[in-house]
């Protein structure tokens, strides 16, 4: 630039000058906007430092808050960062951990099944993925803990070490444990229960599980049955039935469904009983399980008890006929020959009568021979179809009594046995005074039965203690009882001649007397006492030694009238 | 209700319906001795009692004699002793006739049933012969209170 060229070059000059001004005001506006940027920047450099140390504090933190216990390894294994969670987890404060290797904190056997697959791991740079490991914590005790790392570079790509967590599983292996111990426990319940056991949809009805068991009693593999309903388990004739238990049981009325006919899968059918209760599986699906039980064989034995029961009701039967029938017909024929016997009888007095006249006619011979007919062999003939017909008649008369006996309407009442037995003893006054007999009436109770069946039991055994008494022995009866639940027994003792051992079967039977035949009696008494104690619920029992005395014991059921006594009419003519 | 009337016993005839022929001889002899000369006709069985009571099967076209007097055994083949009083009583041209029912057994369900039936004298045929003709007499008595309906 030139001065000396002032006055021409003023205008030049101030040209030039407006240029520069030109320019530094450019230059001046590109300052301000430069520096406005650089403020900018660093106003943003200072906000991205404020939130990276938030950012590194918040990450601090929750590295130190998750339950986790995270941790740095430096390439050779040894901790170069511990978070303070491990002391939660295995009693060690961080700097006790930092400078160890993990396998110092295992149990030996531990670190040695462990140690090659981690160096494996590592010689791979391969990240670890929830390693199961047990190491011991400070006290002592065991831990299982879950390791998962992953490894870190320098810039270069050298392996710098793994960065990684490490979680407390001990309580979750404990529940896992628990819960595969009760699942192995029902597994072995259903699986070895001699019951089916059978979940079915209470909905839809179809099955969900099916225990061996079942599957044996149905005869179809577990698979097989879990394409199946209710509706094929069951023949078709009972469905109705069947669903409207299974219903019940869905409603929880009711538990039990016995006796339903259950179909094979060969077609063969079987009956269970089935307990079923609702019950809700993983899934909430509501479901029904059953618990099969094949009664099949208990109901063919109930059957055929029941078979015989009736059986023995029937021949029961046709014996109490038989035995009334049989002493009504034989009647008739008795009738006939007493009948004629007296026909007979009235005839022979005509013929002796005519005997008489006959006589002078006849020679000696003749008159002897005719006389010793009419007079003596005739009479002696008669006498003994008479005596004959007299004691048939007797039998048949017991025989009905006894028949009658099982037949009877009974009244039961309550009966005081005292008075029973006072009026017995009454009854038998003289015979007791005249022989001097000692008779003790102990404690008796009240019994339910028929009065006039007691009164025939008690007079029939108290008959027979005076009657049969030691001769030239004092006599002593002792009668005592008492009531025992279910049962009122009462006892007649005596001190008399007592009873054989090979006699006691003739004691309750029929037409038999035992012993000595010194007292009259058709040998029908206790026969007859018998049969009305069984119409009592009860029996009688004897006792004896022969020279000693005799023991007869009353049992009677406190409530015979619920011992379904029947004595239904029969027909008889 | 139909004309009763006191009949001249000797008019009445028995119908002995007995199917064991020594108890019929025995009754028979028995009502002679106690004086009952009345006209007897014996039957061995239910259904030959009824024929002759209604006229019926072997007896048809028969003249009925009348008045009757029915002494039923209870145990007989064909149709026995219940039957026969049970048609009897069921039927208007019966209803009326005087049955004695007599029988071997005295128990009292049987006696029971034929006094149901509308028997009107059940007498027991005893063993012992005097008494069975004392049972016997006694129908003579009875036969000589009975009212005979009119026509029967």
């Amino acid at each position: 630039m030139a001065v000396d060229t002032v006055p021409e070059n003023v205008s030049a000059l101030k040209a030039e000058v407006a240029v520069l001004n030109e320019l530094l005001a450019v230059q001046e506006r590109v300052v301000i906007e430069q520096s406005a940027k650089l403020e900018h920047t660093l106003q943003e450099l200072r906000e991205a430092k404020d939130a990276a140390n938030a950012s590194e504090d918040w990450l601090r933190r929750l590295v130190e808050t998750v339950n986790d216990w995270v941790w740095e390894v430096n390439c050779s294994g040894v901790y170069t960062y511990v978070s303070p969670r491990v002391r939660d987890i295995l009693g060690y404060k961080p700097e006790e951990v930092v400078g160890r290797t993990p396998f110092d904190l295992m149990p030996q056997e531990e670190a040695k099944r462990l140690a090659p697959v981690v160096e494996e791991l590592i010689a791979a740079k391969k990240p670890m993925l929830s390693i199961e490991n047990t190491c011991a914590h400070k006290d002592g005790h065991l831990v299982v803990l879950e390791t998962s790392g992953l490894a870190f570079f320098a810039p270069d790509g050298t392996l710098m070490g793994y960065r990684g967590v490490d979680r407390d599983i001990t309580a979750r292996k404990q529940v896992e444990k628990a819960l595969r111990g009760s699942q192995e426990r029902y597994r072995v319940i259903s699986e070895g229960s001699p019951h089916g056991i059978l979940i079915a949809d209470s909905e839809t009805r179809q099955f969900a599980y099916a225990n061996p068991c079942m599957c044996r009693l149905l005869g179809y593999t577990e698979k097989e049955l879990l394409q199946l309903g209710v509706a094929d388990i069951h023949p078709q004739d009972s469905l109705g039935h069947v669903a409207s238990e299974f219903e019940s049981q869905v409603r929880g009325e009711k538990a039990l469904a016995a006796e339903l006919p259950c179909l094979r899968k060969d077609g063969t059918v079987f009956y269970a009983d089935v307990t079923a209760g609702p019950i809700i599986l993983y899934g909430g699906q509501e479901c029904i399980v059953g618990f099969f039980a094949d009664v099949t064989e208990r109901k063919r034995a109930q059957e055929k008890l029941k078979r015989y029961a009736d059986d023995l009701e029937r021949a029961n039967e046709e014996v109490k006929q038989f035995a009334f029938i049989v002493s009504h017909d034989l009647r008739g024929p008795l009738i006939n020959l007493r009948g004629f016997t007296f026909e007979l009888r009235s005839e022979c007095a005509t013929l002796d009568s005519l005997l008489t006249a006959a006589l002078p006619h006849l020679d000696e011979e003749q008159q002897r021979e005719a006389t010793a007919a009419l007079r003596q062999g005739i009479p002696q003939a008669l006498e003994f179809i008479e005596a004959s017909v007299a004691r048939m008649d007797d039998f048949i008369n017991a025989v009905l009594k006894l028949s009658r006996l099982g037949r009877n309407d009974l009244h039961f009442e309550r009966v005081n046995l005292h008075d029973v037995v006072q009026s017995a003893l009454d009854g038998l006054a003289h015979q007791i005074e005249e022989r001097q007999v000692r008779v003790t009436v102990g404690r008796l109770p009240e019994v339910v039965g028929d009065r006039t069946a007691m009164e025939q039991i008690v007079g029939n055994i108290l008959t027979n203690a005076v009657n049969y008494l030691e001769p030239g022995r004092p006599g002593e009866i002792e009668v005592a009882g008492e009531q025992q639940g279910a049962e009122t027994t009462f006892f007649v003792r005596d001190n008399g001649r007592g009873i054989a051992e090979s006699d006691m079967p003739k004691v309750f039977a029929l037409f038999r007397r035992a012993g000595k035949q010194d007292v009259k009696g058709e040998g029908m008494g206790l026969v007859y006492a018998q049969a009305l104690a069984y119409r009592h619920g009860g029996y009688i029992r004897c006792d004896s030694e022969l020279g000693v005395g005799t023991t007869f014991t009353v049992v009677v059921s406190s409530h015979p009238e619920e011992q379904g006594d029947s004595n239904a009419p029969t027909a008889a003519g | 209700m139909p004309q009763l009337q006191q009949a001249d016993k000797r008019e009445v005839t028995i119908l002995l319906a007995e199917d064991d022929p020594g108890h019929a001889t025995l009754i028979e002899k028995s009502l002679r001795r106690a004086h009952i000369s009345n006209r007897l006709i014996t039957v061995q069985d239910g259904q030959a009692a009824l024929d002759y009571l209604f006229r019926e099967g072997t007896r048809a076209g028969e003249e009925r004699l009348r008045p009757t007097l029915v002494l039923l055994d209870l145990n007989m083949p064909v149709l026995d002793g219940y039957q026969v009083l049970e048609r009897m009583k069921a039927d208007e041209r019966t209803r009326r006739i005087p049955v004695v029912v007599l029988t071997t057994t005295d128990d009292p369900r049987e006696v029971d049933r034929c006094y149901g039936l509308g028997c009107n004298v059940y007498v027991t045929k005893p063993v012992d012969y005097e008494r069975f003709s004392e049972a016997v007499r006694k129908l003579g008595l009875f036969l000589s209170i009975v009212a005979f309906p009119d026509g029967s």
